[in-house]
């Protein structure tokens, strides 16, 4: 039985023009000791799964449909009372600010404490020296637990929100964007931390970022969305190399990387689908290279390719996308003709 | 060798921190070092791109070089008619600015959104009393289409909250063109942008410098990105330059220590390759006042005697332009990075609590 289990979810947001549809009909599931990566662009709906699993969707949004399990335990009917007994001691939640997540009128080590005190029966004592250790765990100073979150940078505040994330030891960590607004030596230095605690605690991340590299880096799994739909999942070194949907490739064209090779970066024209009204067939149609006449009238399902790897298109089905235009796909005429 | 467009002289720029009568008269008012003795040349018809951490000074600079900011010291002498614009005031300034365009980080609020496109990519030329040779409309029309805003008749009477962050950036660049600027800086344009989005703006950038010779200093802290958009590359820290030069070679063969650690802490795309990480300390305190000596000897693994005292820029050889603000790469100096042992922060492991 997989860790965390998401199935045939569906979630939607009431707005003035109507009701989005933030997430269709996504399925995945992430095994114990795994690091699975959701990547997409802004609106794609990868923050909105996160929300769901724990629970924290705003007003406007709700599941509407479809599974999420935690070893087992449905978490989607869950009630208030039982999910604040699983919130910190099974999953906890990394913001990509740590700022709005703190509360600025307590210490860090406050915060650790009560979040310990609330599952454990631990005295008051015996909780503040575990905060301690945490708060020295994520290379901070012991002293800093009595800090207050305004007394830290940046980066010192996403420390201690990992130190309060791992205070319970929990076997999912869900990270948001977990260093976006760090800059890159920070960011490394707590990649490499939470890769190191993850190794020592053996819990699962889940982690969602815009950001590809981090994901090559972090994870063994990746998931790719496009218009609220996962598109294509499967092991880092399957879909990063060979990708099998042309979102995919389109976004690893895109990505400029700092050890070279190629040498232009290749735009996708066009815009993501419009929520409100998706369209029937492909949601990637209007944008692809490869497109036939089929993908505008039936949604392409997720399918197998080999070693995990899963995608949602007809035409990469028949053969790789690669092998098809195999001199042009890197070029951006073949994306700009249409 | 292309011409010189700006030529930047020992440019400092200290703000004040506490800005309270009291501690003024006494004299106990502390300053930030923003930007702190910075010399370096931007060629014609080139980008520049401007790197580093937050704080670093990237983004001062960029605001000195518009006179968008009051220097504290140095020159910026611009243009064939070498006018330094440090001192610029009055109907002089107004003239540089119509020499000299910046383009902001956020699209959404750098443009005013209760104006038409037309309008708000329009009205520098009103304040500066222009009237293009091809009139007003096609000017403007151009200008939409160099920043790849094309049919520009779609986009003229439309207000820019219909517009996704990408095409309002377009925006912004229309009006910073409209002028018919030398020179614009680009203030991490792209960092709110999507990626599939930015590649597009990157090539609008790449078009204005090959096909009108605009130059243009591009200020981001994304060494991936600054690769694909940079014919040279210049690296802060602290306030000062530690290392400029040809892109390829500060980003591919790094040798101020500060660069090699930059460098080495971005992330690689490819599963396949592993990296070697160049471990410093992460965090850098908030700092007043000047830095004695090298700025970056704190986190330095390689740190000697020497660095008490300010390193200078140095040449590296080589076929393309390569400068270093490092003590172990000045000939004056008998030790170099082969002669000491760094002392790199050590890989952490952890016992279960």
């Amino acid at each position: 039985m997989s860790l965390l289990n998401v199935s045939n979810l569906d979630v939607e947001y009431q707005t003035k023009e109507g009701p989005i549809k933030a997430v269709s009909d996504v399925s995945f599931s992430i095994e114990e000791n795994e690091r699975f990566g959701l990547v997409g662009e802004s609106g794609c709906g990868k923050s909105t799964i996160a929300k769901s699993i724990l629970r924290l969707l705003p007003d406007n949004g709700s599941i509407t449909g479809g599974e999420i399990t935690l070893d087992g335990v449905d978490l989607v009917g869950m009630d208030e009372k039982a999910l604040n007994e699983i919130r910190w001691a099974e999953i906890s939640f990394i913001s990509q600010s740590a700022m709005n997540a703190l509360d600025p009128v307590y210490s860090i080590g406050h915060q650790i404490v009560e979040a310990i005190r609330t599952h454990e029966d631990t005295s008051e004592a015996a909780a503040k020296e575990r905060a301690a250790d945490l708060v020295e765990m994520v290379g901070l100073e012991r002293a800093r637990v009595d800090s207050y979150p305004h007394q830290l940078s940046g980066g010192m505040r996403q420390r201690a929100m990992i130190a309060m994330a791992l205070a319970l030891q929990p076997g999912l960590i869900i990270a948001d964007e977990p260093t976006t607004a760090l800059d890159v030596i920070t960011q490394d230095h707590i990649l490499e931390e939470i890769d190191t605690l993850l190794k020592t605690l053996g819990s699962s991340l889940f982690i969602i970022t815009h950001d590809i590299s981090v994901v090559a880096e972090t994870c063994d799994k990746v998931g790719v969305m496009y218009g609220g739909e996962l598109v294509e999942t499967g092991p880092i070194e399957k879909v990063f190399v060979e990708p099998e949907h042309p979102y995919t490739l389109g976004l690893l064209n895109a990505f400029p990387t700092i050890e070279g090779g190629q040498e232009e970066l290749i735009t996708m024209p066009g815009q993501p689908p419009d929520l409100h009204d998706p369209p029937t067939g492909c949601r990637f149609y209007e944008r692809c290279p490869y497109r036939e006449p089929r993908c505008a009238e039936e949604a392409p399902p997720l399918t197998e390719r080999g070693d995990g790897q899963r995608a949602a298109c007809f035409v990469s089905e028949e053969e790789p996308i690669r092998d098809r235009y195999q001199d042009v796909v890197d070029k951006e005429e073949v994306w700009l003709k249409l | 060798m292309a011409e010189t467009l700006m030529e930047v002289r020992g440019l400092k720029k200290h703000y004040p921190v506490d800005t309270g009568l009291l501690k003024k008269l006494r004299g106990e008012q502390r300053r930030v070092h923003a930007v702190d003795g910075v010399d370096f040349d931007i060629r014609k018809g080139e980008i520049l791109g401007l790197a580093g951490e937050s704080g670093c000074g990237k983004t001062t600079t960029g605001k000195c070089l518009t006179h968008l900011v009051e220097v504290t010291d140095g020159t910026m002498t611009f243009g064939d008619d070498r006018i330094d614009i440090a001192g610029l005031s009055g109907p002089e300034l107004k003239a540089y600015r119509r020499r000299a365009q910046i383009i902001f980080q956020d699209p959404f609020e750098s443009i005013n959104d209760r104006f038409t496109i037309r309008k708000w990519v329009g009205e520098p030329l009103k304040i500066h009393g222009i009237v293009p040779e091809e009139g007003f409309e096609a000017k403007i029309s151009n200008c939409l289409e160099q920043s790849g805003l094309t049919p520009a008749a779609e986009y003229l009477d439309r207000f820019p909250h219909e517009l996704s962050g990408g095409q309002r950036q377009r925006i912004a660049i229309a009006r910073a063109l409209v002028l018919d600027p030398e020179f614009i800086v680009a203030d991490e344009p792209t960092s709110m942008l999507d990626v599939s989005v930015r590649a597009g703006l990157l090539r609008v950038f790449k078009k204005l410098v090959e096909e009108q010779g605009v130059t243009v200093l591009y200020i981001s802290h994304d060494l991936s990105l600054l690769r694909y958009v940079c014919d040279r590359i210049g690296i802060m820290y602290q306030g000062e330059l530690a290392e400029i030069g040809d892109s390829d070679a500060v980003l591919q063969d790094p040798k101020h220590p500060y660069t090699q650690a930059l460098v080495s802490a971005v992330p690689r795309s490819d599963p396949l390759t592993k990296r070697e990480r160049v471990r410093i300390p992460s965090e850098v305190v908030d700092r007043y006042g000047g830095i004695e000596g090298c700025s970056f000897k704190d986190r330095c693994p390689y740190r000697f005697e020497r660095c008490e005292e300010k390193p200078r820029l140095v040449a590296m050889d080589g076929p393309v332009e390569q400068r270093v603000a490092c003590h172990l790469y000045d000939d004056a100096v008998e030790e170099t990075m082969d002669d000491i042992e760094p002392d790199f922060e050590e890989k952490k492991t952890f016992d279960i609590v």
